[in-house]
């Protein structure tokens, strides 16, 4: 078997557990991971509640192919509806933790409820264990982490930091050194008093055909390592394109008022290389683009390109060593790095351009590169002191309060993440229509930024990210790391289709799995036209639209709307962005008309 | 048999703990398996430990290993 079949059903209310079976025909629409997060996001949850209320649920999980030798198939799915966004969202994360769930004998586990005290909770195969938190309330992750591991020998765990515990809207989870970064899953975690989780798994996970497994893994072992791209990600991480968007112009800096960076080539995958100690992977991931980097004070893992761009480029730090110890300060403090930097790189541009003073930055001198400052500001935003009581709320809602709206970067009230909508048209699509706000995830960058199809013109681009869309749904679903990409393709193909069916002892076809991703992408849209967002809330931030790159890119907004509308004709959805009814049927969704 | 683990080059994937539980119990967990890698947080491997049992098999862990961290020692 790759699946088992059932979720451990956990209610932290009333401190009660039990196991939900999910249907084969369930698997069958919806795979797992991404596509059934999604569908028992939509099935639990009532419309329009409050995310940090004790009605949103979390659902961890898993797809088939996690726990077994399918490689780089590391990874493990968090569903939730977003304080941030307050819509749809969803995490992916490597390390160790998805793996253990697998090894309990579920296939995942939903969270519902909400507890009246502090507590962590210790999974051991079938039964769960509601466990006082309160010794640990403020500790960093790390910290957390080894103090459930001391108590629990050999238990994976995911855990919250500060900023989860203060309801920081742009918290994450943390395994080990990794994080479900976006979306603000931790301070849904904080909402329902949740510390965090250890768990451990006994249960032997039999491959449903050892053979054809076996078989495809060797094949996949013989070209993995040849591959141009697999090569720089070993050598230099996620961060091994940082000097080619620098070349592009498409490097964002300065909270994008610039697209270039002048000290990028301190902070590239080139320097980092320098830095690092030891090339690491995720459990089952024979790709080792975890970069084990020390810096004067700290290590870290990475930093990830993303990690770069928001702890870096966009906020004037050019010192590699702060970026590191930036990097590892904002995993124990448990924020989400994307929305976090988005965040000071606005507080550093209202600051230097005297929309706010220092006055109201509790004295702090936020100028672009003064990553003292930052330091101490994250601290502050982690536990909501001072100035960082409103910055946690984002730079969205913070400038209801302090101004500058007009330098907010983000979509959905979340910041954006680091490759250009101005120079990489399918990334505009991407942050605008993205059910989970503006990330990089569900439309991929690399094929524009690779000239794979033409970068910065329009053409084409909605039906393009339609297709990558539909790829990312099913490689979160099986799951496997989107760095496969570089090895797999970048669009659905029949690798992927092969590693499916490998995993799963199916013999799929092309239209049947993407008739499955366009399903999954579609649910997640019903979610969030049912909590009332439509094609209003597809935008990009003003600055994206308006302000011209140096290299003179913009994307303007009839540019963007034109390719919107083909991307909602080519998933047929709306006018609104909102699936018809033709769809739902052709999709099988009749169930959610 | 006993094997050799190059903890220099190993990147703590744990695949050879993979293959070595499906060989010895039919299916995927690494807590059954003969091999142990112990990692840091950041998933540094730091020392190996083998089982008593670690002599009854054909090496598969090696051939699964990606690096050739492990070596089978005859």
């Amino acid at each position: 078997m790759s699946v088992w079949g059932k979720y451990l059903e956990i209610n932290l209310t009333y401190r009660t557990y039990r196991t939900i079976d999910i249907n084969s025909e369930v698997y069958e629409k919806y795979i797992g991971g991404n596509g059934i997060g999604a569908y028992l996001l939509y099935k639990y949850l009532k419309p329009n509640v409050d995310p940090l209320s004790d009605e949103n649920i979390i659902v961890i999980n898993t797809g088939p192919a996690n726990g077994t030798i399918a490689p780089m198939a590391s990874k493990f799915c968090v569903v939730s509806k977003s304080p941030q966004t307050l819509g749809f969202t969803k995490g992916f994360c490597g390390g160790e933790f998805g793996e253990e769930i697998k090894y309990t004998g579920y296939d995942g586990i939903v969270i519902k409820g909400a507890s009246d005290s502090w507590i962590y909770l210790y999974i051991e195969d079938n039964k769960v264990f509601f466990e006082d938190a309160s010794e640990i309330l403020g500790f960093y992750t790390t910290k957390t982490q080894e103090w459930l591991q001391e108590k629990h020998k050999d238990a994976k765990t995911i855990v919250i930091g500060p900023a989860g515990e203060n309801l920081v809207k742009y918290a994450c989870l943390i395994s080990e050194l990794r994080a479900v970064g976006t979306g603000g899953i931790g301070a849904v975690f904080g909402s329902k008093k949740l510390k965090g989780i250890a768990i451990k798994g006994s249960c032997i996970l039999k491959p449903k055909n050892e053979k054809r497994l076996k078989d495809f893994v060797l094949d996949f072992y013989k070209k993995v390592y040849a591959h141009p791209g697999v090569k720089n990600l070993k050598m230099f991480g996620t961060a091994a394109g940082l000097m080619h968007l620098q070349k592009l112009a498409a490097l964002p800096s300065y909270n994008w008022q610039k697209e270039t960076f002048e000290h990028a080539s301190n902070i590239s995958g080139e320097a980092l290389r320098e830095k690092a100690i030891k090339d690491v992977s995720c459990f089952g991931c024979i790709v080792p683009c975890g970069k084990y980097s020390v810096s004067k004070d700290t290590f870290t893992i990475g930093p990830e390109y993303e990690g770069i761009f928001s702890l870096g480029t966009i906020i004037g730090n050019g010192n590699l060593d702060e970026l590191i110890s930036l990097d590892r300060l904002t995993d124990e403090l448990g924020l989400g790095q994307i929305q976090t930097g988005g965040v000071l790189a606005w507080a550093m541009e209202c600051y230097e351009k005297g929309i706010f003073d220092i006055k109201t930055l509790d004295g702090l001198d936020l100028r672009f590169g003064n990553t003292k400052s930052a330091k101490l500001l994250l601290k502050k935003i982690a536990f909501r002191e001072g100035i960082g009581d409103i910055l946690a709320e984002g730079s969205s809602k913070a400038s209801d309060i302090l101004g500058g709206k007009e330098y907010t970067m983000c979509v959905k009230n979340m910041e954006i993440a680091g490759h250009s909508p101005r120079a990489v048209k399918t990334q505009a699509i991407g942050y605008a229509i993205s059910n989970r706000g503006p990330v990089h995830c569900d439309v991929r960058p690399g094929i524009e930024e690779n000239n794979v199809i033409p970068l910065g013109v329009p053409d084409n681009k909605g039906k393009e990210s339609k297709d990558l869309v539909v790829w990312s749904s099913i490689v979160n679903s099986i799951i496997y790391c989107l760095s496969a990409e570089r090895v797999v393709g970048l669009k659905l193909n029949q690798e992927i289709i092969n590693m499916l069916n490998a995993v799963m002892d199916s013999d799929l076809d092309f239209d049947a799995v993407y008739k499955i991703g366009e399903r999954i992408y579609t649910l997640e849209r019903l979610f969030n036209v049912r909590d009332g967002f439509s094609s209003k809330d597809d935008t990009l931030p003003k600055r994206i639209m308006e302000e011209p790159s140096e290299a003179g890119r913009v994307t303007k907004e009839e540019e963007l709307q034109l390719m919107i509308e083909e991307f909602y004709e080519a998933f047929g959805w709306d006018k609104d962005g909102k699936p018809t009814k033709d769809t739902l049927v052709r999709l099988s969704l009749e169930e959610f008309l | 048999m006993k094997i050799d683990v190059d903890l220099s080059t190993c990147i703590g994937c744990k695949m050879c703990m993979l293959i070595c539980s499906l060989k010895k119990v039919g299916g995927f967990n690494p807590m059954y398996s003969n091999v142990k890698i112990n990692l840091d947080i950041g998933r540094k491997a730091l020392s190996y430990e083998l089982t008593d049992d670690c002599q009854i098999c054909d090496g598969i862990c090696e051939q699964f290993c990606i690096t050739k961290s492990i070596k089978v020692l005859l």
